[in-house]
């Protein structure tokens, strides 16, 4: 009779829009659609950013089933490039537009990003600062088949001493706008503090999940400086025998 | 080391019931008049360590001139077992540079108990047996109400310096009792003069305990023991000690009803403390490649319960009921220049609950032989206890890393008394131990003897053995003669394996090892004693020792000390006393160095000697110990000695105490 009652109480659903736990880094009016895009870190660094672009009617309506696509752009006066991305789709759960980009560069004297959102073949321009990070998350190559890629390790970086999951993804520079996710690797790897020459035990090599992501086990033994080495091939042929990441925490 | 005085120390009875047990006096009943029992265990002022090293079979693992590691007949850590009057404790380093025998001092002591293998004695499983460090209670109802002592001494060596003192309250109901020391020394000059190097120390230790009889039957004991040392230098490793901490406490409760056949039932509950940091900030700075701190702890909470019963006079019935927690936790920072701190428990938080049921009956079968068997079964439960440790070991064990296993030992030893010269004994025992957490858990531990890095192994297996042991005992006018043969048969064995492809941690390690179990190995030896006082002032002592030990793989097992023999002459004539000692020990060559990472040792010889005068004054007594140990000066280290410190060369001690 109790349950019955208890049960009875938590029946009643709420249909309250969900809270957005992501930080907000810029919001623009378009349409009469609000724009609003939302990152997982405090802010946006070189490296793999996680992003999520919210979108309003002016009634306050979500709308969950828009078009939405980025394209990072990066502006050096003489020349401009993009960067390897990973185009939104909506996710249910959040309620938000979830994609990525790496950012392969800080914005500095040298050039500055903006990042077009568009939706629904409407685009607006976001202008973003890009910090640059002490440990580099990115790494860029040219492999033995004169391929120019891109490594960079997926945030968030929540690292614990310990087994910690590992995922990598790596990306071909086809143009300088066009970086497609590369499926093709064998990836073998081995971390290393730099500080103490030692490295750990235990830890599994990346395997492909798809989408250029690569899911392996790095296990740190104590918290500090590690430098995660990759040794990257392609059909058996080495295409990188060293590029590294660099960690802190 | 003035062992010729302590020899005293050791009462040696024609029928010792128990082959396997030993006990040291260490401080007679301030009661007892005769000045020559008075005398026995006077010198308080002798460190543990040394007191230990003067029992027959064991031996001292030695990293500097403090807190050395107690082996019996070859077995150590976590092979035997330590408990101070029942309390289980646990050193919080990482290192073993704190074993419990180091927050003991002679000066809370009564006596210390020496199993060699299990029996009624002990309070934990065990294989190897161990020590049982009993404290001195005060005694409720004594002929002085304030009696105690007071001394002071000095080291040429090291400029060392103690002093100490005790007193005790004694009423009818009522009785109390407070003693400290102090201890402090600079570093050692080896034989031949060469200073040893961070091998100072310094510590105070004192102790309160107190009895109250609230009715005929029924008392409360408590104790209380705090040791603090600090600024200790350990010559044989890596780091040095900023301090090491230990509160130990206990209240107990004994029922003692007389003309029943329960003789006593005592419940005690206690808690124990230790706080332990090593420190390499007095370190030349090319020894040390990165600055690091290296913090530990130990708590243990535990409690026994323990009956003994006597029925017709010829069988004595014990029962005891003991549980504890123990929990380590140990970490690591090193500060690297340039570049960030790095951080990791090297003992990921890891907890050992024991509950353990002891039984056993002692038995007199006529007038000649006597009987001890027992039995004791102990639940051991292994776990880590916080998010953090299990985290950090999830990268180096898959699986459960909790473990709980049952262990039993159980036990047999006798005693004949053929004639009233010649007694034969002889024990068997089956005995297991769990890893200890330190090799079930333990994170880059460095192991100076070896020069490898340790990782624990949660999925060990129990190391058990079948102990046998017998002997003789032989008395007829002048001459006293004992000897004993014992073996332990091991099953897995627990060593340290090689792991190849680990990268090590600590800077100039070999290499990587994970604790494993050897599938046997074998450990035997001998020990014989010969005492002949040919004239009543004189007496002759040789007490020799020996071990054997290797595993399945033909591999000789590490730490086992050689061929020992020491030979002690002394004269006691009137209120004066000689003693000249000489101890002899053979090279040990059967080592292994590919396996255990052992160098064989050469042999030594070194001549002690000592002289000492009790003055009654009035009711007071004064002693005087006077000792030069190492006369000939000798530049020497025992196979025990880590990395192969010289010991100390030349010393002049000087012992003055005043008991009242």
């Amino acid at each position: 009779m109790l349950c019955a009652l208890i049960f009875a109480g938590c029946k009643k659903e709420d249909v309250k829009p969900v809270e957005i736990n992501k930080n907000k880094i810029a919001e623009l009016t378009s349409d009469k659609t609000t724009i609003t895009l939302w990152s997982e870190k405090a802010g946006l660094t070189t490296g793999y950013n996680k992003l999520y672009v919210s979108l309003k009617e002016d009634n306050g309506k979500e709308i969950s089933n828009a078009a939405v696509s980025f394209m990072p752009m990066m502006d050096m006066g003489t020349m401009k490039h993009s960067s390897p991305l990973e185009q939104p789709l909506f996710n249910s759960t959040l309620r938000l537009y979830e994609g990525a980009v790496v950012f392969t560069m800080p914005t500095s004297a040298m050039g500055s990003w903006q990042l077009d959102v568009s939706v629904n073949s409407v685009t607006v321009s976001f202008p973003v600062t890009i910090n640059s990070t002490t440990q580099k998350h990115v790494a860029s190559f040219v492999g033995t088949d004169e391929n120019k890629y891109f490594i960079s390790l997926v945030s968030p970086l929540q690292w614990k001493i310990g087994l910690n999951d590992l995922d990598i993804v790596i990306n071909r520079q086809a143009s300088k706008m066009d970086f497609p996710a590369d499926d093709g690797f064998t990836v073998a790897f081995f971390p290393e503090m730099p500080s103490m020459e030692h490295g750990s035990p235990n830890n599994v090599d990346p395997v492909l999940k798809g989408n250029g992501h690569y899911l392996g086990k790095v296990n740190y033994t104590m918290s500090g400086d590690w430098r995660l080495h990759f040794k990257l091939k392609k059909n058996g042929i080495v295409i990188k025998d060293d590029v590294s990441l660099d960690i802190l925490f | 080391m003035p062992g010729a005085v302590l020899l005293r120390a050791q009462e040696d009875t024609l029928l010792r019931s128990v082959v396997t047990l030993q006990e040291v006096i260490v401080q007679q009943d301030g009661r007892l008049h005769n000045s020559r029992e008075r005398k026995q265990g006077a010198d308080l002022q002798v460190p543990t360590d040394q007191l230990l090293e003067k029992i027959s079979g064991v031996n001292m693992i030695r990293r500097g001139n403090y807190a050395w590691e107690p082996a019996i007949r070859g077995l150590n850590a976590g092979q035997i077992n330590v408990t101070i009057s029942g309390m289980a404790i646990f050193g919080a380093c990482t290192d073993r540079m704190d074993p419990a025998s180091s927050y003991i001092e002679p000066n809370n002591l009564k006596s210390v108990a020496v199993s060699y293998g299990t029996n009624n004695e002990s309070y934990g499983s065990t294989i190897g047996g161990g020590f049982n460090f009993k404290l001195k209670q005060p005694r409720l109802n004594s002929e002085k109400r304030f009696s105690g002592l007071a001394g002071l001494g000095f080291e040429s060596n090291a400029d060392a310096l103690q002093t100490l003192a005790a007193l005790e309250y004694s009423s009818k109901n009522f009785a109390v009792r407070g003693n400290g020391i102090f201890r402090k020394a600079g570093n050692y000059a080896a034989g031949g003069g060469s200073r040893i190097d961070n091998s100072q120390y310094a510590k105070w230790n004192g102790g309160l305990s107190a009895v109250y009889r609230f009715s005929d039957h029924h008392f409360i004991y408590t104790d209380y023991i705090q040791d603090e040392g600090w600024d200790i230098g350990y010559p044989a490793l890596l780091m040095d000690v900023a301090f090491a901490r230990a509160k130990i406490a206990s209240v107990a409760y004994r029922y003692q009803p007389h003309s029943k056949n329960l003789h006593h039932w005592e419940t005690k509950l206690y808690f124990n403390t230790i706080d332990h940091a090593m420190d390499d900030t007095k370190r030349p700075k090319d020894q040390v490649p990165v600055h690091m701190d290296m913090p530990g702890t130990s708590r243990t909470t535990g409690f026994y319960s323990e009956a003994l019963w006597t029925f017709d006079n010829a069988h004595h019935l014990t029962v005891r009921l003991n549980g504890y927690r123990n929990r380590l936790h140990a970490e690591m920072t090193m500060y690297p220049e340039g570049a960030a701190s790095m951080f990791m428990l090297t003992i990921p938080d890891a907890q050992r609950d024991v509950a353990g049921l002891d039984i056993s009956h002692k038995m007199h079968i006529g007038q000649n032989a006597e009987i001890v068997a027992g039995a004791r079964a102990d639940y051991t439960g292994s776990s880590l206890y916080s998010a953090e440790g299990k985290q950090l070991f999830s990268g180096m064990h898959l699986g459960n890393l909790g473990r709980s296993t049952l262990l039993y030992n159980i036990y047999l030893n006798g005693a004949y008394r053929m004639n009233n010269h010649a007694q034969l004994f002889a024990g068997v025992a089956r005995a297991m131990r769990s890893a200890t957490l330190q090799e079930m858990y333990g994170f880059y531990l460095f192991n100076r003897s070896d020069g490898f890095d340790y990782i624990g192994n949660p999925g060990l297996k129990n190391e058990a053995s079948c102990n046998l042991s017998t002997g003789a005992r032989f008395r007829k006018s002048i001459v006293a003669i004992e000897g004993q043969v014992f073996a332990y048969f091991f099953q897995h064995y627990i060593a340290g394996m090689q792991v190849p492809g680990y990268s090590a941690m600590t800077y100039g390690a070999r290499g990587v090892k994970r604790y494993g179990n050897i599938s046997s190995a074998v450990l035997y030896g001998a020990e014989a004693n010969i005492e002949v006082k040919p004239l009543s002032v004189l007496t002759l002592k040789s007490s020799n020792t020996y071990i054997h030990g290797q595993d399945v793989n033909s591999n000789a097992l590490p730490l086992i000390a050689p061929f020992k023999s020491v030979n002690t002459l002394s004269v006691n004539w009137k209120e004066y006393r000689f003693t000249g000692e000489y101890e002899y020990a053979a090279a040990q060559r059967h080592i292994s160095s590919t396996f255990y990472g052992e160098l064989s040792s050469p042999s030594y010889t070194i001549v002690n000697l000592a002289a000492g005068k009790s003055i009654p004054i009035k009711s007071t007594l004064l002693d005087l110990s006077i000792s030069l140990t190492n006369l000939f000066d000798r530049n020497y280290y025992t196979h025990l000695d880590i990395l192969k410190i010289p010991r100390l060369g030349r010393n002049l001690t000087v012992h003055l105490t005043l008991q009242f």
